[in-house]
């Protein structure tokens, strides 16, 4: 399904194709890499979400942790997110993940990400 | 753990001009000085068991400004309502009623504001206060509330006064943008008796954007042999933030029976602390929270066994619909020298969404093995199926069986209450929060 | 090491013959900097993977603090201690420095001569090396693989590196840094699909002076419907170099699999053992940790099963006896990932002459994780009233449609039924003996039957006090 941001003006943000999604089944995720940032990819029932790929609460690979209902679990402290708007929902993390808008576009994946630095919080 | 307790309005201007305003004696601005020194040190949270689950997330503190002054309103009312021995009633910042029976009067009974007492009987409010004894000196909120009260009550039973009918004690707040701080001193004498109920309700204010603060405590001492009933019912709007600090120190036979009812707020946050001092105290506490959209209950009690053969007998029963979430932290300590104590501590929640969530921390730490009992419990469960499926054969529509059966999980609490009318509003309360769509439909 | 084992040794030595593989190394220094982590690898030879591993985790332990949640592990002195030793260097130790205490332990647990020698630092190898060969002969025709970690790592890369370090990260706390910083020995257990594995495998059978290496590394992967039970410990007091064990533990229980992990361990009561044993287990597969912990200073250990697939059961027994001078911080948790997941933990512990028994776990219901039956139970006996018990259990329940019970109950040992077993004959030791082995035996029933019998002898020295 396609998500986009609204009222952007486009010069600010670069259209980055990240893989195919058929390599994205639902209920997985995978973790890419663009501009060397980790960002990770996760298929919840069709729908695509990215965020950073990296745990807000401590530096641990997001990829490595598990998919509860409709949120995400860090497998270090069970941190949990909302994949949508990234929301910190369970502790010990309190800063959100950073979310990146994603499109579909010819089976592929494509994040919207501004020039320059990938935003990430931690 | 971010310091997420930045009070704007906070510090040592508000404190000493609060005091100055009131016109408080030395000792008194001491004492609130010293808790602002206590308030500024501690962290939000001592426990380190507990740390991960407190959660002030949804407060914006910055838009707040507490009330300075509570004064009288224009025409108190001092009618004595049917069957209660006194009343009083503070409405945002004004106190809206204040009556006492004449039996109640003649016997010595006081409940009034510390301004008051402290010109008619300063002596009786200073023994109370006097050393910070009244409640915790680790937690944060209660030494906030210890300095930062723009308003005290005080209420005292004196030795052998045994009081029938109920003292009433009504909290209005809601309006947007306002904080109402206050401390509630509860004080019964050798063998005194007597049952309050405490009402925090929604004011006529709290529509319209914007969170408004209730801050309160309720510190209770209670000499040997008393008696006291505390019942309380938290009903505030959706935009209000409720942070309360109870306190209870027991002597010899005492007996304290609380039960807590907790329906409203955004975020109801709640430290009980009781010290079972006196040989053979006992304290029986129930608490219920029934919560939906996206309210936090947030209880932590404390006990502490510290004389021979005391009683602490807890329960806490929680309700969760929406995304509502309930954090119940206990902790029961058994010192080295309360022999022959007998403990249990019982936590039950029942969780009617799928978003809705429960965390429950039965701790115990013991340091005495000789023990009438000492046990905790807790369990997590949807609704019982037979029971449903009992209420149904007899003619039930499943929603309504459903509901029934959650309405008799709080019953309990609900008839603790010392009042029959009040009794009847909190049912009326537990029955209206009930989704009228079927959110909770199995 | 049971009767039976003990008979194979002295019956069939004579058949094998080892090679001793002996590497000459430079000994590394004490405490621990950036450039032992390197040496240590450097020394096993290992992959650069490895190498990297270990140093990832060497950063992560140095800006990691100390847990705060229990107390007195800032005792531990991490200048003092020596990271790796090989074992042909260690130190010889002369039997008349060990303590009669623990002489008289062997004594009374019946321990004999060769072992005694070899659990108190005395002596270097140990004949077990002759049992192993055996055992391992017969392992080998079914495909299971049974060696120790380092060379585990060199034998079989893919499934180690496909394995290692997933379950418990290095970040997950700060003494899993420490490990995965300077892990050494430990055992390496891979069973293949289908398998059932006929006897149990005991660690006890590969101590060669590297298990019960401070640091210890074992990776445990059950394939698919296999089935595997893995005996650690004994119930003699050993020794640990540095009076520091830090130990990582991880399972992998594919679909339909059973695994069952024993550990009795009665580590001498200087030692601090630190220990993070976790698994995942996955559809269908059952994981029972059956978990006693009696002597050492301070244990902390909560062994935890991650359930990540539809199905899965956990099974959780610990023990703990603290004594004089002892902590025991134990417990266990339960994450429930996955639907129609059950757990049930149960914890004694007893506590005895100023001894703390704590237990600490944690149930957890995440969301997507429905219709899960839970159920914690912790029972506490305190033997007098100089020893404390604590229980802080944790419970996250975050599905509407989940059942979990937990009960907790801390007593004393009935005065009637000491005064009955007394009218019966028993001394006032014995019938409190008796009454603690029933407390305890929903954990002994699970022993295979040797243990159990060393198991209550252990407790029975306990209670009386003869343990030092």
């Amino acid at each position: 399904m396609a998500q986009h941001q609204r009222g952007r003006s486009l010069s600010e943000l670069r259209r980055v194709p990240v893989g195919s999604l058929a390599d994205l089944p639902p209920g997985t995720m995978v973790m890419v890499q663009v501009d060397g940032t980790d960002i990770l990819l996760v298929n919840l029932d069709g729908t695509v979400h990215a965020t950073q790929g990296i745990c807000s609460h401590e530096y641990f690979e997001l990829d490595k942790g598990f998919l509860t209902g409709d949120t995400l679990t860090c497998a270090l402290h069970q941190s949990r997110f909302d994949l949508e708007t990234g929301e910190a929902l369970d502790p010990p993390a309190e800063a959100p993940l950073a979310v990146y808008p994603v499109s579909i576009e010819d089976g592929q994946v494509v994040l919207e990400l501004p020039e320059g630095k990938i935003p990430v919080n931690e | 753990m971010s310091d997420a307790l930045k009070l704007p309005f906070a510090g040592e201007d508000f404190v000493r001009r609060i005091s100055a305003d009131l016109e408080e004696p030395k000792w008194l601005l001491e004492e609130r000085m010293d808790a602002l020194r206590l308030y500024d040190e501690l962290p939000i949270e001592t426990n380190n068991l507990f740390t991960l689950y407190v959660d002030l997330r949804a407060a914006h503190w910055n838009d707040i400004e507490p009330y300075r002054e509570i004064g009288d309103a224009p025409g108190v009312d001092e009618t004595v309502p049917e069957g209660v021995a006194a009343l009083i009633d503070v409405g945002e910042d004004a106190i809206v009623a204040r009556a006492m029976s004449a039996e109640a009067r003649a016997a010595g009974v006081v409940v009034d504001t510390f301004a008051n007492v402290l010109r008619t009987q300063p002596d009786l409010l200073r023994k109370a206060l006097e050393g910070g004894q009244t409640l915790p000196d680790d937690d944060k909120f209660a030494q906030f509330a210890r300095s930062h009260a723009a308003l005290g009550l005080l209420i005292h039973v004196p030795d052998g006064v045994t009081l029938e009918q109920p003292i009433v004690v009504r909290w209005s707040v809601g309006a947007p943008g306002r904080g109402l701080i206050t401390r509630t001193v509860l004080s019964l004498g050798e063998n005194a008796g007597a049952r309050v109920l405490e009402e925090q309700l929604p004011s006529a204010a709290h529509t319209g954007e914007g969170q408004s603060l209730w801050w309160g405590t309720t510190e209770t001492l209670l000499g040997p042999g008393a008696r006291l009933s505390f019942a309380g019912q938290q009903d505030f709007a959706g935009n209000t933030l409720s942070i309360v600090n109870r306190h209870a120190t027991l002597e010899q036979d005492a007996q304290l029976n609380w039960a807590l009812a907790s329906v409203g707020a955004q975020l109801s946050k709640s430290r009980i602390d009781n010290r079972l001092v006196g040989r053979g105290s006992a304290v029986h506490q129930v608490e219920i929270g029934f919560g939906a959209d996206r309210q936090l209950f947030d209880a932590t009690s404390y006990t502490r066994h510290i004389g021979t053969d005391t009683t602490g007998d807890l329960l806490s029963k929680g309700v969760f619909l929406d995304r509502a979430r309930g954090y119940y932290k206990g902790m029961i300590t058994i010192e080295r020298s309360a022999h022959g104590s007998d403990s249990f501590l019982g936590e039950f929640a029942m969780l009617l969404t799928k978003q809705a969530r429960s965390v429950t921390i039965p701790s115990l730490e013991i340091d005495q093995p000789d023990v009438r009992r000492a046990a905790h419990s807790s369990s997590v469960g949807p609704i019982d199926e037979t029971e449903i499926f009992y209420l149904m054969s007899r003619g039930l529509p499943r929603e309504v069986a459903r509901k029934f059966i959650v309405l008799g999980f709080l019953e309990p609490v609900v008839a603790r209450i010392p009042l029959a009318d009040a009794q009847d509003r909190l049912r009326a309360l537990l029955d209206a929060k009930w989704p009228s769509t079927s959110e909770a439909a199995a | 090491m049971t009767l039976s084992q003990r008979q194979m040794v002295d019956n069939d030595r004579s058949r094998f013959d080892f090679k001793d593989e002996i590497v000459y190394l430079t000994e590394t220094k004490r405490g621990l900097t950036r450039e032992t982590v390197e040496e240590i690898s450097a020394i096993k030879e290992e992959p650069e993977w490895m190498t990297k591993f270990r140093l990832r985790a060497y950063d992560h332990f140095l800006k990691r603090p100390l847990p705060t949640w229990t107390d007195g592990l800032d005792r531990i002195d991490f200048d003092k201690i020596m990271y790796y030793r090989k074992p042909s260097e260690r130190e010889e130790k002369s039997w008349d420095d060990v303590p009669d205490q623990i002489k008289n332990t062997f004594e009374r647990l019946g321990i004999p001569e060769a072992e005694r020698k070899f659990l108190s630092g005395v002596g270097a190898q140990y004949d077990s090396e002759v049992v192993y060969h055996s055992v391992k002969e017969e392992l080998s025709k079914i495909g299971v693989v049974f060696m120790g970690t380092d060379q585990a790592l060199k034998e079989y890369p893919d499934i180690f590196k496909k394995y290692f370090g997933t379950i418990v990260p290095p970040e997950d706390n700060k003494f899993a840094a420490l490990n995965s910083a300077v892990w050494s020995g430990g055992s390496f257990v891979y069973v293949p699909k289908g398998v059932e594995v006929p006897l149990p495998l005991q660690a006890y059978f590969r101590i060669n002076g590297e298990n019960t290496g401070q640091f210890e590394r074992t990776l445990i992967v059950v394939d698919e419907g296999a089935k595997v039970h893995y005996i650690e410990g004994c119930t003699a007091p050993i020794y640990a170099t540095d009076s520091l064990h830090v130990a990582v533990v991880e399972v992998i229980a594919l679909a339909n699999s059973k695994v069952r992990y024993t550990t009795i361990q009665n580590w001498s009561n200087d030692v601090y053992n630190l220990v993070t044993k976790r698994a995942h287990a996955y559809e269908n597969s059952t994981v029972e940790w059956i978990d006693a912990n009696t002597g050492s200073r301070k244990s902390v250990k909560y062994p935890s099963i991650y359930l990540r697939g539809r199905g899965a059961t956990a099974d959780i027994i610990s023990v703990a006896v603290a004594g004089k001078g002892q902590h025991q911080d134990t417990g266990a948790k339960a994450i429930h990932l996955a639907p129609d997941t059950r757990s049930r933990i149960v914890s004694k512990s007893v506590s005895k002459d100023g001894g703390r028994a704590s237990y600490r776990g944690q149930l957890k219901v995440a969301p997507g994780a429905t219709g899960v039956v839970a159920s914690v139970r912790c029972d506490a006996l305190m033997l007098d009233d100089e020893s404390r018990s604590d229980t802080y259990p944790y419970i996250d329940i975050q599905e509407d449609d989940t059942t979990m019970t937990h009960e907790a109950t801390v007593g004393k040992i009935s005065q009637d039924q000491i005064f009955y077993l007394m009218s019966r004959g028993l001394s006032e030791n014995e019938a409190q003996n008796l009454i603690v082995q029933g407390f305890l035996e929903v954990f002994t029933k699970e022993l295979p039957m040797e243990y159990a019998i060393e198991f209550n002898r252990l407790v029975k020295l306990e209670m009386e006090g003869a343990l030092g």
